[in-house]
């Protein structure tokens, strides 16, 4: 039985969406995986998911650098449409960046439990409980 | 027949109207006998040298003789007829009057008035118009008489003669004045030179005389009696006219005007100012002449006439007939008579001859002159006209005689008149000019040589305003002007005149508007040199102003008392003096007001004056009391002019001393005090009187210069020269010479030499002290010893030099300044640094330097008041307005006196501040370059991170167990493809290190056009499958230098991007152009793509590795990498964009 029920990736690299995919399936922490290529995407995932009553991702791997909307903008729009959502997602920022600068803005943001550094790995995962 | 019918009317109603027009005629009833009414009436009416005109009462013209016809004639245009009505005889105009006149005289009035015909231009003709009632014996008005006499002659002859005198008066009144002084018995003490002019003595020949002497004898005793008004009244103007004898022995009139001026201690004297009016009087005399002339002439304009039968019996004749026939009968007139009993046997032929030729005919005139018992010739003119009746037969002579005599005197008269005013106008010392409205002389008078000394023909044309001195044209403009506007009257004005020796003389000049006198038609000017009369105004201002200063205004009060002591005159100055109304003592003793205690001693020295006839005492001061028991100190002289005819009195002169007495009392107080005051400040004083040429000391003068009192009696100048140090000598001499001369007041510092041995240093002030009358008076000098101050001054001296050496020589800046912000000086260096001089400086403010409110100045302004001193960097405001960067050292300071001042040091610290800034300038871009670098490491770091950490986690997916599992074949791919990724990125990461690192690659000269075609060979597949096109325009700049990977790397991304990120529906279309934009080159890559949200990503459009389209193709390096070689290079990128119309791209190259 998988931990959660649905993962959200947010994450442009083909290769990185392909490897977290396997490694939450292989480790069995949840039952179902979905992408989206850029944070725009993943907003208007988020919000038709709401507006149809379907169940939200309870987890959300967030890329930072994205085109089209990055994911400081993605978690900036979501501080103004969290409140419409059915169920607000935890999220996980997953980058490689080595910025102390995105770290602190990382904390800034209240909606993001914890910022990984890539890769996405099994211990990780494990230290991730259903509250 | 209407006559007929008149005197028949006349006759029948009342026999005596037909009297009352026959009175004059004297007809004897008895010889009416034969000669019917009508006979007379119109012999009279024909032979009357007059018009007459006989109306009813209903102005029907009954009858009119030949005269009035010619008359009316002559000026309507209309003959009158018998029975017609007068007014359609006459004009408009004048039938008015007429009307009026004749209406009065049916209501029984006598009309006489005088007209003139024609009115206005041309020849006049002046007649006398009487209107008479004709009355029936009733007294009943029948009708109206109306005679008509010429009096164009006499009123012509008056005409000329009053405007002859008119301008005689204009020309003579106010006749060159003289002016004379003389004593109480008329003895000439003084006599201006003007008398010359007027009497043609020399002054000389007439001083000491007495006045009397060239007296007239018959106007002696006038004179006198005119003199001794004079002396009984004094300070009035009495005039009189009199005949004096004059150089050439000639009696001249003059017109004096006297002035008892004896009172007045200035003058003493009688003045008289006189002139000659010989010319008025003479003016005068021809008037009453012809004035008499004219009324006898206006009196006798009724002749006298005889009427003859035809056997030369007299029938009728008139009173005045009757009057004048002694003159030319030798027999009194009586009808019946025959006229021939009455000739002279002597004039028997002649006369039976004339009456041949009237019986046949003919009108003879003749004259005839009578000398009568008083001597005067008589002149009668006689006509002698024949009377024809209706049948035109002659039956009788009709005979007028008028004397003439008075005309042919007046005519003389006026003649004579003309030639005395010629000779009078020659010989004036009055010049005449007639000008046109424009100043142009027309006319000037020979005179005008006497009074400017030009001749009268030189003047002709000129303008008069040219001869006016400079100061008076606009005054005399004005005065023309006044002339101009005002017709026939005068108006003054005395002015400077430039004569002939180019000089300006005082002139009197009087004009008068004459444009309308036939005789003169300008204006009218006399001239007249007053000169003299300038000069004795001017003296007899002057003495009046300064009697006035003595008497009225002086301190001085004069009284003049009789030898009781009873006051007879005091000066107004005593209500000044004492607030005692002038007039209220008068005919009271002096001594009443005399204080009680001075009362006694003033009584002796005033009898005693009188005892011992001493001519003047003074006495020292008494109290003397005003209304208001108030009393004053006065000293007087008094002197004794009981035996001065002019005075007859005692003059007492006295003076207030009552502020005097009390400073004498104050100073006798005060001097042992500024004695001792002397001492101790070492001053003394030394004064020269210029009058008296006298000395004062005071003692401390000889203790300065330590030499003996006593000294003054032979102190001079020299003494004070010989003691001062040799080397300040010259400039004591010449500071007291200026002194002296009063040039300017002595100030000078000097070292005394003193016979002993010792030295000092004196400064000595003072100068020159003027009287009242502003002449110096008294030299005064203070001394003082200021030995001591002055040593102490030199070693301060010697102090401040170093003082100044340091500020004038010292590096920094120097400003001394008051607490409120004066500047009370600045070093050189300062004034160098804020561009002032020193004089400007010093008239600068705290403001003008500071800006008070900067927060620097007021940290400044507060540390130093609480600390006493600041130190600190603020700006100063250079003259040029721009501020200089300072350091500056400002202390509060006290000198001697307790003043607080501040002292500060300043230096321009522009240099330091400028390292200063370039240094922080440095820092900036080295910590900017830093967080570059940093930046640049963390993304870099980041993007290989990305695909190592892909190779991770592929790695840890890898089943080593299982090579052939197909997912491990999967892996492999993306194993490769990372790997690929990996190279990828560090390649493009080594392109941005080339850029970034090495700004210094060589350069080309590019050409647009080859670097676009070079480009297009790596995109031309690209934008041939999107079916794109590029526009290039580089026709404004074609090449630039450049390197050409760079500016292909440039172009090539730009391009790529327009293509890559190209609008859905739209095929590409690129617009490339260059050209220049101030100091740049521009080339600007213009698309219609997708456009950029600028407002969303604006900030990171450059950033590296930033994308904002889900183009696959992008890596987020193409802009990076653009703008990284823009600007390594020296440039920039600006972006304008749209979302959905397109974006412009423009590089902008250093050129």
């Amino acid at each position: 039985m998988p931990t959660f029920n649905r993962v959200l990736l947010v994450e442009d690299d083909p290769i990185t969406v392909m490897v977290c995919d396997r490694i939450i399936k292989m480790n069995d922490f949840a039952s179902e995986v979905k992408s989206c290529e850029n944070g725009q995407y993943a907003l208007d995932y988020l919000k038709k998911k709401s507006a149809d009553g379907e169940e939200l991702p309870d987890i959300i791997f967030l890329d930072i650098n994205m085109p089209v909307m990055n994911g400081w903008d993605f978690l900036d729009e979501l501080e103004n449409i969290k409140g419409t959502l059915s169920k607000l997602p935890r999220i996980f920022i997953l980058s490689s960046t080595v910025d102390p600068e995105d770290y602190s803005r990382a904390k800034s943001f209240s909606t993001v439990e914890d910022f990984i550094s890539k890769p996405l790995e099994k211990d990780y995962l494990e230290t991730i409980q259903p509250a | 027949v209407i006559l007929q019918k008149l005197i028949l009317r006349l006759y029948l109603a009342d026999k005596n109207a037909l009297l009352v027009v026959m009175k004059n005629l004297a007809v004897s009833d008895n010889l009416l006998q034969g000669f019917s009414l009508e006979n007379i009436l119109e012999a009279f009416l024909a032979g009357t040298n007059d018009g007459f005109l006989i109306l009813d009462d209903e102005f029907r013209i009954i009858h009119f003789n030949t005269l009035y016809t010619k008359f009316h004639q002559l000026h309507t245009g209309n003959i009158l007829i018998k029975g017609g009505f007068l007014q359609e005889f006459s004009p408009g105009d004048s039938m008015a009057d007429v009307i009026k006149h004749l209406k009065k005289a049916l209501r029984g009035e006598v009309v006489k008035y005088t007209i003139k015909y024609p009115p206005k231009e041309g020849v006049t003709f002046w007649y006398d118009m009487e209107f008479h009632p004709l009355k029936s014996k009733s007294g009943k008005i029948i009708g109206a008489g109306v005679g008509v006499f010429e009096t164009t002659e006499i009123n012509a002859a008056h005409e000329r003669l009053r405007q002859s005198e008119e301008l005689f008066k204009t020309l003579i009144q106010n006749s060159t004045d003289a002016f004379q002084l003389a004593d109480i018995d008329f003895e000439l003490q003084y006599i201006s030179e003007t008398v010359e002019n007027v009497l043609g003595y020399k002054p000389s020949d007439l001083i000491r005389k007495n006045g009397l002497d060239i007296v007239h004898p018959d106007e002696r005793d006038r004179v006198r009696d005119w003199f001794k008004s004079l002396r009984k009244q004094p300070n009035k103007l009495v005039t009189i006219e009199y005949r004096v004898k004059n150089k050439e022995g000639k009696w001249i009139w003059i017109e004096n005007f006297g002035r008892n001026m004896l009172g007045n201690p200035r003058v003493n004297a009688i003045v008289m100012n006189f002139r000659n009016i010989q010319a008025k009087k003479m003016a005068d005399y021809t008037l009453v002449q012809a004035e008499q002339r004219l009324s006898l002439l206006l009196n006798n304009t009724e002749e006298s006439f005889i009427i003859l039968n035809s056997r030369l019996r007299i029938v009728a004749y008139n009173r005045a007939a009757q009057e004048h026939s002694p003159y030319f009968f030798k027999q009194e007139l009586q009808s019946g008579l025959s006229i021939l009993d009455l000739v002279d046997t002597t004039e028997m032929d002649m006369m039976i001859q004339l009456f041949e030729k009237v019986f046949d005919g003919e009108q003879m005139d003749r004259e005839t002159t009578f000398t009568d018992d008083n001597k005067d010739q008589h002149i009668y003119s006689h006509t002698y006209r024949p009377l024809f009746d209706k049948d035109n037969d002659i039956f009788g002579v009709f005979i007028t005689s008028s004397d003439i005599t008075k005309r042919k005197l007046a005519e003389h008269q006026v003649k004579e008149s003309e030639i005395r005013f010629k000779t009078i106008i020659q010989e004036s010392f009055d010049a005449v000019l007639i000008t046109d409205a424009t100043t142009n002389i027309i006319y000037s008078s020979p005179s005008i040589t006497n009074v400017l000394g030009y001749k009268a023909e030189d003047l002709i044309g000129r303008k008069g305003l040219d001869l006016m001195h400079a100061d008076f044209l606009q005054a005399a403009k004005a005065k023309f002007a006044e002339v101009l506007e005002s017709p026939n009257s005068e108006k003054n004005i005395d002015l400077k005149m430039l004569n002939i020796n180019k000089e300006y003389v005082w002139i009197e000049v009087k004009a008068k508007n004459m444009f309308h006198n036939n005789y003169v038609e300008g204006v009218l000017i006399s001239l007249r040199d007053i000169t003299s009369r300038k000069n004795a105004e001017e003296f007899i201002s002057l003495s009046e102003q300064r009697f006035k200063g003595l008497v009225q205004s002086g301190a001085d009060l004069i009284s003049i008392i009789d030898e009781n002591g009873i006051i007879q005159y005091t000066s107004p100055s005593i209500k000044s003096i004492m607030d005692i109304e002038p007039d209220s003592h008068i005919g009271t003793s002096f001594l009443n007001y005399v204080h009680p205690e001075d009362y006694n001693w003033v009584k002796e020295r005033f009898d005693g004056l009188l005892d011992t006839r001493r001519k003047q005492i003074h006495i020292g001061p008494y109290r003397f009391k005003n209304d208001n028991e108030q009393f004053f100190w006065l000293e007087s002289t008094i002197t004794n002019l009981l035996g001065d005819a002019s005075i007859k009195g005692i003059v007492l002169n006295s003076r207030d001393v009552t502020i005097r007495k009390k400073l004498t009392e104050d100073l006798a107080a005060n001097t042992e005090r500024l004695k001792s005051a002397q001492k101790i400040a070492k001053l003394g004083y030394f004064e020269y009187d210029f009058k008296h040429k006298t000395n004062f000391c005071s003692d401390e003068i000889f203790e300065i210069l330590e030499i003996e009192k006593g000294f003054e009696k032979g102190f001079d100048f020299s003494l004070l020269e010989n003691i001062v140090h040799f080397e300040d000598r010259d400039i004591v001499k010449a500071e007291i010479e200026h002194a002296v001369k009063g040039e300017k007041d002595l100030s000078v510092e000097c070292r005394l030499k003193l016979n002993n041995g010792v030295e000092k240093v004196v400064l000595a002030m003072g100068g020159v002290v003027p009287d009242k009358a502003g002449k110096n008076e008294k030299f005064s000098v203070t001394l003082q010893d200021i030995t001591d101050s002055k040593m102490a001054l030199l070693a301060l001296q010697t102090m401040e030099g170093r003082f100044k050496s340091l500020f004038d020589n010292s590096i920094d800046g120097v400003l001394i300044t008051q607490p409120a912000g004066e500047i009370i000086s600045g070093n050189p260096a300062i004034c160098r640094l804020l561009g002032y001089t020193e004089e400007e400086i010093v008239k600068l403010k705290r403001s003008d330097l500071l800006d008070i409110e900067s927060i620097p100045v007021r940290q400044m302004l507060e540390e130093r008041n609480k600390h006493g001193i600041f130190l600190g960097e603020i700006l100063i405001k250079h003259r040029h307005g721009y501020t200089i960067p300072t350091e500056i050292t400002s202390i509060n300071m006290k000198d001697a006196q307790g003043n607080t001042y501040h002292s500060n040091i300043i230096r321009d610290i522009t240099e330091k501040k400028k390292i200063e800034e370039e240094q922080q300038s440095l820092t900036q871009e080295l910590i900017k370059n830093n967080q570059d670098l940093q930046q640049f490491s963390f993304i870099t770091s980041h993007n290989l991170r990305a695909p190592v950490a892909n190779l991770i986690s592929l790695l840890n997916l890898y089943d080593k167990k299982k090579p052939e599992d197909e997912f491990n074949q999967l892996l492999i791919e993306k194993f490769e493809e990372a790997t690929l990724q990996l190279n990828s990125t560090l390649n493009d990461l080594i392109n941005v290190l080339v850029i970034k690192s090495n700004t210094n690659i060589e350069k080309q000269d590019l050409n647009f056009n080859d670097v676009l075609s070079e480009v297009r060979k790596g995109i031309d597949n690209l934008l041939i499958e999107n079916n794109g096109v590029i526009d290039a325009d580089f026709s404004e700049v074609e090449h630039i230098k450049y390197n050409s990977i760079h500016l292909e790397s440039i172009f090539l991304n730009l391009l790529t991007n327009a293509i890559r990120y190209r609008s859905h529906d739209k095929s590409p279309v690129i617009q490339i152009k260059s050209y220049r934009q101030d100091k740049w080159i521009v080339v600007s890559f213009t698309d219609n793509g997708l456009g950029i949200d600028l407002k969303r990503y604006g900030d990171r459009l450059f950033g590296l590795y930033q994308r904002f389209h889900e183009s696959k193709e992008g890596k987020g390096l193409g802009l990076y990498m653009v703008n990284s070689q823009v600007i390594a290079m020296g440039g920039k990128i600006e972006v304008e964009s749209e979302p959905g119309k397109g974006s412009t791209f423009k590089v902008y190259f250093k050129s």
